[in-house]
């Protein structure tokens, strides 16, 4: 009778186990659905930004005429014709207290939510040496060119300002000489005034030729469209 | 005790204006052609309410902005560095120096026709693929050379200058070899661009006509 007993226990308990691990499992995968439902539920606020964002880049596009984005969502930097990538650079901002991105983020974008300003000013602060007359006087005598227009400045370190105290310093390994070393240190001495009052101040470390590219096209008024870091 | 106060306001007065000043130097500006407002959330349509309509104007948007985009691998001329690319958006598949317009001018000292010796920007396409150019010799070069424009048309081309192949994009302008090659990354040209010669052959073998050019 008991051994009975013994095997029923044994038969129910093993039932109960059974039950209660095929429960725990349906539970899991329950969750598990759920989980993944969510995930495919409609972002509103998402949705939101995305289409405002589509809509300013929409009107950059419409003219033949460069724009920047600055994509913190995909951590790049990219000059954009007509809706094409005409150049990009990886914007790697690991060295950047993730405060600092945030506030320049926030402070781009104001209270009023910008999503594009034109760039305000830009300042070289140390340049490559310039190549010597003589030498352009050879090629000039080759090409039939005026030696000055085949000057440039390969820039060593330059800054983008868009107002409101938002800067994007650019820095390169080119060896370079300081633009003006009186004027370098007036810049550094509104920093700190501007620090002290809020300024959003991020730094990249950029390849001589990309930067070239990007100091020459950045002239004050380039449209500057921001994406801000996914969610 | 009230003239030291005053003073020493004035003192004050005087260097924040200084300093104004001084500050308002480092800036470096210069007037461009861009004119763009900024562009705010008030001044963007929002999405409608409704879950179904926001999914589907998103999608009419998100499509809009897709039919800016090259389908295809599209050229990049960058004029500032003097860089030609094919690439596409995620991707370069070629890189390479090239050589663009100067922004010389010539007057000439007859007519007083000015050129300007630009390589135009903005967006074209490849509309022919020549193998074995000739150039044939503008006005400008001749003036250039201090030499008599000719008559017969034949004394106009040269089959020396333009390498081993041109991809044409309108209006005359070619990209096309050179003889030149130790002037590639320099802005030097008449508005064409000169490509290396091994460069230039891949580039030519990979763009069929049509391909767009993005000229910055």
């Amino acid at each position: 009778m008991n051994c009975r007993f013994r095997r029923l226990g044994i038969v129910l308990g093993g039932l109960l186990v059974f039950a209660s691990l095929q429960f725990s499992c349906g539970g899991k995968s329950d969750n598990g659905a759920d989980k993944s439902a969510g995930e495919k539920k409609f972002n509103a606020g998402k949705a939101q930004l995305d289409y405002q964002l589509l809509q300013a880049e929409l009107k950059l596009a419409e003219k033949e005429q460069v724009y920047l984005e600055l994509r913190f969502d995909l951590k790049q930097l990219r000059l954009m014709l007509k809706g094409a990538v005409v150049w990009s650079y990886p914007l790697d901002l690991s060295e950047q207290d993730s405060d600092d991105i945030s506030d320049f983020v926030d402070m781009f974008r104001g209270s009023s939510g910008i999503l594009a300003r034109p760039l305000s000013e830009t300042y070289l602060y140390a340049a490559q040496e310039k190549t010597p007359d003589s030498v352009l006087a050879i090629i000039s005598e080759v090409t039939k060119f005026k030696p000055e227009l085949l000057q440039r400045e390969l820039p060593q370190r330059f800054q983008l300002h868009w107002g409101d105290n938002v800067i994007l310093d650019i820095k390169t390994d080119v060896q370079g000489k300081p633009t003006s070393k009186f004027k370098n240190t007036m810049l550094e001495v509104r920093h700190v005034i501007q620090s002290t009052l809020g300024e959003a101040h991020l730094t990249v470390k950029m390849d001589a030729t990309h930067a070239l590219t990007l100091f020459r096209v950045a002239q004050p008024g380039l449209p500057t469209l921001i994406f801000p870091p996914s969610a | 005790m009230r003239a030291l106060i005053w003073i020493g306001v004035g003192l004050v007065v005087v260097i924040a204006a200084i300093l104004i000043i001084l500050l308002k130097m480092t800036a470096v500006k210069e007037p461009t052609g861009h004119v763009v407002a900024v562009i705010a959330d008030s001044s963007l349509a929002r999405l409608p309410d409704n879950q179904k309509l926001a999914q589907k104007e998103l999608q009419k948007t998100r499509a809009k902005m897709a039919t800016l985009k090259p389908k295809t691998p599209y050229i990049v001329i960058d004029c500032h560095a003097n860089k030609i690319f094919l690439r596409t958006e995620d991707s370069v598949m070629l890189e390479a120096n090239c050589s663009t317009g100067s922004g010389g001018e010539l007057i000439d000292s007859v007519t007083g026709h000015k050129w300007i010796f630009d390589t135009p920007r903005g967006v074209f396409k490849v509309r022919n693929k020549i193998t074995g150019p000739w150039w044939r010799k503008p006005d400008w070069a001749f003036i250039e050379e201090n030499e008599k424009i000719p008559k017969d048309e034949a004394d106009r081309m040269d089959p020396n200058v333009m390498g081993d192949y041109a991809l044409g994009f309108g209006e005359g302008f070619f990209i096309h070899g050179t003889i030149y090659e130790r002037l590639l990354g320099i802005n030097v040209t008449h508005g064409c661009v000169r490509v290396g010669t091994d460069d230039l052959e891949k580039l030519f073998k990979a763009v069929p006509v049509g391909t767009p050019i993005y000229i910055f």
